[in-house]
């Protein structure tokens, strides 16, 4: 037997949470069925968060852009603002069949680690904002959020992004391979002519990971005059001690790279 | 002597608006308003709900198997091999060495070994987790090449499960030799519908199933042997695709359902869950072939020598066949004198693999069409060139000694390179920027051969003739073809013409291919128009008049035996493919296939021409986008449905049917296009980059490694 | 829980488990057949329904989603089957139903894109159809019944 708790504000969200902090929350719920498979009895508690307004809306300025933690992939995909400010996003968004996409939510992603969207998030720096009821508000980088769950009751309130800046460049690809598809997500800032930053964040369906590997080898054999390169600050996770970054997705997206970069000069 | 080809006509993508006023299939208004009744849509009352448990191991001994106790098992059958009552063996032909339900040990991963049955799925999945069978694990063999070096024995003397070996002429002194090793990996046919059955007990004593069963005959046979039943009644139900992979499986189904309806004397329906069907169903054989080829300086054949290894799986099923498809197929479309084919199908610990026509034939075709590449290449040649000289002409034999009547091998592909010129419908899938492009050519020869068997009937009720088949249909569209060819015949609207689908006790089973059946409806009609005209005393053969003058409400019921054709029914491809492959990431995105395609006159060219569509549709999955890869078990771990490709995968497609004089034994138009698209495939990448592909699948990692 | 929607105009009160997912609700609850399970999450997209005319894969919905929405399904294309909807005639007239196992679930999806301003263009309409399926007819046929009704 599974209740089912709606809560219609972000309060009363934060109270049932903490309240009932084993529940399963239940956000677009396109990756419910396969949870549920999985697991030996129906949870006890549900926590539906489809009717709260403060988790939904797109907003997007000189700050950066502010993602409630609801909107969905087709919404992502279908904002002119994102398109514009965010092409690598908004790319990442649009793989998928629209029955999915409808029900995909961004809070989601984040919380359930779909490989498809995390890279692009992560190349773009995103912060994950949490909210729980005793538990301070807090915004952490994806990377680092994969890392460690949500403490108990705590909830992903939104996605936020910071400002798209002069010179930033990116391109997002996805491969079906035959392994699994592989995402390639990559920045690059470039400045004066010369690439400043580079960043490349490679996601197949184990985990993802960002490549550091690939961004050396592309920029391998680069004119001097190239530097100096430093890598983006954020650049390196190690989400891949078991080497679930397969050796193509490294190939391939180290030529990617390097193909970018060849394109650029 | 070649025989002319006849363009039918010719069709680009945006002509479907004048395909107007064609026939639509005779099921389409039950399937597009959703009333079509698959196995799962049947509501039927006191249904039981059957599971398998099935051995997590690729090899072991059953040492026992032991229900909890603890557990509740009010309302909950469990049947064992200690059940059956007779024989347990599923029969597959003269094969009998598949169990119905594993007892000693098991052979593969995901074997059957405890049927049990409840009122709820829910309950009957539960009641699995409660059921422990003992193991005693074994060393599998998962290997064919090891299986064949017979270092471990698991089947037999030998571990073969078939071997045949073709030698014609002898070996010549002159001309370069060229050897090649070629793969293609199992292949899923991935129907939408899993395998389903209910089992009905009568009140008679006698069985009814209802469900994807395309050989009604195997089923009877194994319930007689196995569960002493002489009366057993099998009716297919509307099947969601797959026609050839319904074949083996199914019967095992058929049984595992029958034992647990038997039992309990209700009726009990067994569906496979997706994962079931993924993982442990029949595949098409992996096979690994090595040819050599003797060739002269404008790559004329001088000999072939080919060595042909598949992997049978656990058990035998139905291998022998499989590999008669891969031997009568080895030299594809082509021709040589001498000829050395030797073949073997070995014995594994993986699940069984079936004979899957369509896909076996292209599996050659795949290995035949990258040799006549690495021939073209050995010596700079023209690869269409190279085609040219070797393809088979009217009046040559194939390597088996079959003598072909008709050919057009030349025609077809003059046909296909005529198409190819058109311009690239440019919007049609850009590809990423860099990407090179590579256009390759493929040809295949589809052989059938003649089965006959049965006997086809028309039944004359009122103003409605209602045929009655022996055909299993999956969506392949016969019966409308059949419905269409009575109609036109007869020249009565074909929404008076009603085809029964397969029902063995008003429809004896046969294995007659659907021009076999065709060639019997055209004689029964006939028949009947005499026998209306004989009792109206009219000389007329104008049926509809006929029909007019009668007054008797008698049923007439008419029955022609169906005839073998005279030997091979053959049908021959071209396909020319264009394609575009990234460097970076050994991405290919299909922008283009042509494909001209020579056999009978189709009786509804429409439907013959979706059917193209589709086998050029799955033969792109299992180049592009299958991903198979063995378990630690041997059982198969799919990831999603790959071997369908998704809709924008799908390029423009452009085909053409050319007429063969229908008296010579012409297969479908569509059989066999498959092999002719794979090797096109493979062929457009090594254009575009160089890059020898070896192995079916090409996945952007396979291309990615080949490349130089 | 109890549950109360609107499927193809109708309205059923219904006491379920809140993660029960719609199709059993659909076919073992409302009879409603049409939408089939070809996979379990696999993306073949035979089960797609319209949920508030949203496409989506009823074997992946909890019911609880659907409380108080309308929910469509290939029964509710047209309340007189001597009448088709203008995609069925499409699909029917274009032989594109094959085995048909896909046909409601593509009819689903096809009713959703036609809703969808600006409808899709060709290219774009077979990536839209990315999550449904057709192993028979190469979704040529499909793709041009669907947009002849299109235009």
């Amino acid at each position: 037997m599974t209740f089912l708790h709606r809560p219609k504000s972000l309060k009363e969200l934060l109270k049932t949470r903490h309240d009932l902090p084993d529940a399963m929350l239940l956000a677009g719920g396109a990756g419910i069925m396969k949870i549920l498979h999985k697991l030996e009895e129906p949870p006890h508690d549900v926590i539906d968060l489809g009717g709260i307004p403060d988790l939904t809306g797109i907003q997007v300025g000189r700050f950066g852009t502010w993602l409630g933690a609801m909107t969905t992939l087709h919404e992502l995909t279908d904002d002119v603002l994102v398109r514009k400010h965010h092409p690598c996003l908004s790319e990442a968004c649009s793989h998928g069949p629209p029955q999915v996409r409808a029900r995909v939510s961004i809070g989601g992603i984040a919380s359930g680690r779909r490989f498809e969207v995390l890279p692009a998030l992560m190349v773009l720096g995103a912060r994950i904002e949490y909210r729980g009821q005793e538990t301070p508000q807090r915004r952490d980088r994806v990377q680092d959020c994969l890392r460690k769950d949500a403490a108990k009751g705590e909830v992903v309130v939104a996605v936020h992004l910071p400002p798209h800046q002069d010179g930033d460049q990116t391109v997002f690809r996805r491969i079906q391979g035959g392994s699994g598809d592989v995402v390639i997500a990559g920045r690059l800032r470039v400045a004066d002519g010369e690439v400043k930053e580079a960043g490349l964040v490679v996601g197949t369906p184990t985990q993802p990971g960002l490549h550091i590997a690939a961004v050396e080898e592309a920029l391998i054999g680069r004119p001097v005059s190239a530097r100096p390169i430093s890598l983006m600050e954020q650049s390196f996770v190690d989400l891949d001690p078991e080497g679930s970054v397969s050796s193509y997705a490294r190939a391939a997206s180290s030529r990617v790279l390097r193909s970018w970069l060849e394109h650029l000069s | 002597m070649s025989t002319a080809g006849v363009v039918l006509r010719a069709r680009k993508m945006s002509t479907v608006q004048a395909e107007r006023g064609v026939t639509p299939p005779i099921d389409a208004r039950d399937k597009v308003l959703g009333k079509a009744a698959y196995v799962d849509d049947v509501a039927v009352d006191g249904l039981q709900h059957a599971v398998v448990l099935r051995s997590p191991y690729a090899r072991a001994k059953i040492l026992g198997v032991s229900l909890d106790m603890e557990a509740d098992w009010e309302g909950i059958t469990v049947v064992t091999a200690a059940d059956i009552p007779g024989e347990n063996a599923v029969c597959i032909g003269e094969s009998r060495d598949w169990p119905l339900l594993a007892s000693k040990g098991v052979r593969h991963e995901g074997e059957a070994v405890v049927v049990l049955c409840a009122p709820t799925l829910r309950a009957a999945r539960a009641a699995l987790k409660r059921i422990e069978v003992r193991y005693e694990p074994l060393e599998p063999l998962l290997d064919p090449r090891k299986s064949e070096d017979n270092s471990v024995q698991i089947f037999g003397q030998d571990n073969v499960f078939a071997r045949t070996t073709i030698e014609r002429g002898g070996p010549r002194g002159s001309g370069r030799w060229i050897e090649c090793e070629w793969q293609v990996g199992a292949q899923d046919p991935v129907p939408l519908e899993t395998h389903g059955v209910i089992a009905k007990p009568e009140k008679d004593g006698s069985l009814t199933l209802f469900g994807t069963m395309s050989r009604p005959e195997w089923v009877q046979q194994t319930l007689r042997e196995a569960l002493k039943l002489s009366t057993v009644t099998v009716i297919q139900s509307v099947i969601g695709g797959g026609r050839s992979c319904r074949a083996e499986v199914p019967v095992q189904l058929a049984a595992h359902a029958a034992l647990c309806a038997i039992r309990i004397g209700k009726p009990v329906k067994l569906q496979l869950s997706r994962t079931e069907q993924l993982r442990y169903t029949a595949k098409r054989h992996p096979l690994q072939v090595t040819l050599r080829t003797q060739v002269d300086e404008v790559g004329r054949l001088h000999r072939v020598e080919a060595r042909l290894l598949l992997d049978g799986g656990a058990y035998a099923t139905s291998s022998a066949q499989a590999l008669e498809t891969a031997i009568l197929h080895a030299l594809g479309p082509y021709h040589c004198d001498s000829v050395y084919v030797h073949g073997v199908v070995v014995a594994t610990n993986r699940p069984p693999n079936a004979a899957l026509a369509e896909f076996d034939i292209a599996a050659m075709h795949f290995c035949i069409e990258r040799q006549m590449d690495q021939i073209a290449n050995s010596r700079t040649l023209n690869p269409v060139a190279v085609r040219k000289v070797n393809v088979l002409r009217g009046g040559d034999s194939l390597h088996t000694g079959d003598v072909l009547r008709w050919a057009v091998g030349v025609e077809v592909v003059e046909t296909a390179e005529r198409l190819a010129k058109a311009p690239l419908v440019a919007v049609r899938r850009p590809g990423p920027a860099k990407s090179l492009p590579g256009q390759g050519v493929g040809l295949s020869l589809c052989c059938l051969q003649p089965q006959g068997g049965g006997a086809v009937s028309v039944e004359l009720r009122g103003e409605k003739i209602r045929l009655l088949v022996p055909y299993v249909d999956a969506g392949e569209g016969h019966p409308t073809r059949f419905a269409v060819l009575v109609s036109r015949a007869l020249k009565v609207p074909i929404s008076s013409v009603v085809v029964r689908p397969m029902d063995t006790s008003r429809i004896q089973p046969s294995m007659a291919s659907p021009p076999e059946i065709q060639l019997a409806l055209g004689r029964v009609v006939q028949r009947l128009v005499k026998i209306v005209a004989q009792e109206v005393g009219s000389r007329s053969s104008d049926f509809a008049r006929l029909l007019k003058k009668r007054t008797s409400t008698k049923r007439i019921r008419v029955e022609e035996p169906i005839l073998p054709r005279e030997g091979l029914s053959v049908a021959f491809h071209a396909a020319i493919v264009d394609l575009l492959v990234d460097p970076d990431t050994g991405e290919v995105t299909l922008r283009r296939i042509v494909t001209t395609s020579a056999g009978r006159r189709p009786v509804h060219a429409r439907m013959s021409q979706i059917e193209l569509e589709g086998a050029v549709g799955r033969a792109i999955g299992s180049a592009l986008s299958e991903k198979l890869e063995v378990g630690p078990q041997g059982a198969w771990r799919v990831s999603g449905m790959g071997g369908i490709p998704k809709a924008g995968a799908m390029p423009e497609l452009v085909t053409e049917f050319i007429l063969a004089p229908d008296t010579l034994g012409p297969a479908e138009p569509e059989d066999g296009v498959g092999g002719a698209v794979l090797g096109a495939i493979a062929q457009a990448i090594e254009q575009a980059t160089g890059a020898v592909m070896r192995a079916v699948p090409m996945h952007p990692e396979q291309v990615l490694k080949a490349l130089p | 829980m109890k549950l109360s929607f609107r499927v193809n105009s109708k309205i059923e009160v219904l006491d379920v488990e809140p993660l029960t997912p719609l199709i059993e609700v659909l076919r073992d609850r409302l009879a409603l057949i049409g939408a089939h399970q070809g996979c379990t999450g696999d993306n073949c997209g035979a089960c797609t329904v319209l949920v508030n005319d949203v496409p989506v894969y009823a074997c992946q919905v909890p019911v609880c989603q659907v409380d108080d929405a309308e929910v469509r399904t290939v029964e509710g294309l047209t309340a007189d089957a001597e009448r088709l909807a203008p995609l069925q005639e499409a699909l029917a007239k274009a032989g594109a139903t094959g085995c048909g196992f896909c046909t409601p679930g593509m009819l689903m999806i096809g009713l959703a894109l036609r809703q969808r301003q600006p409808r899709p263009g060709p290219e774009e309409l077979r990536e839209l159809l990315s999550g449904n399926l057709c192993r028979c007819t190469g979704y040529e046929a499909i793709v041009q019944a669907m947009l002849e009704v299109m235009e």
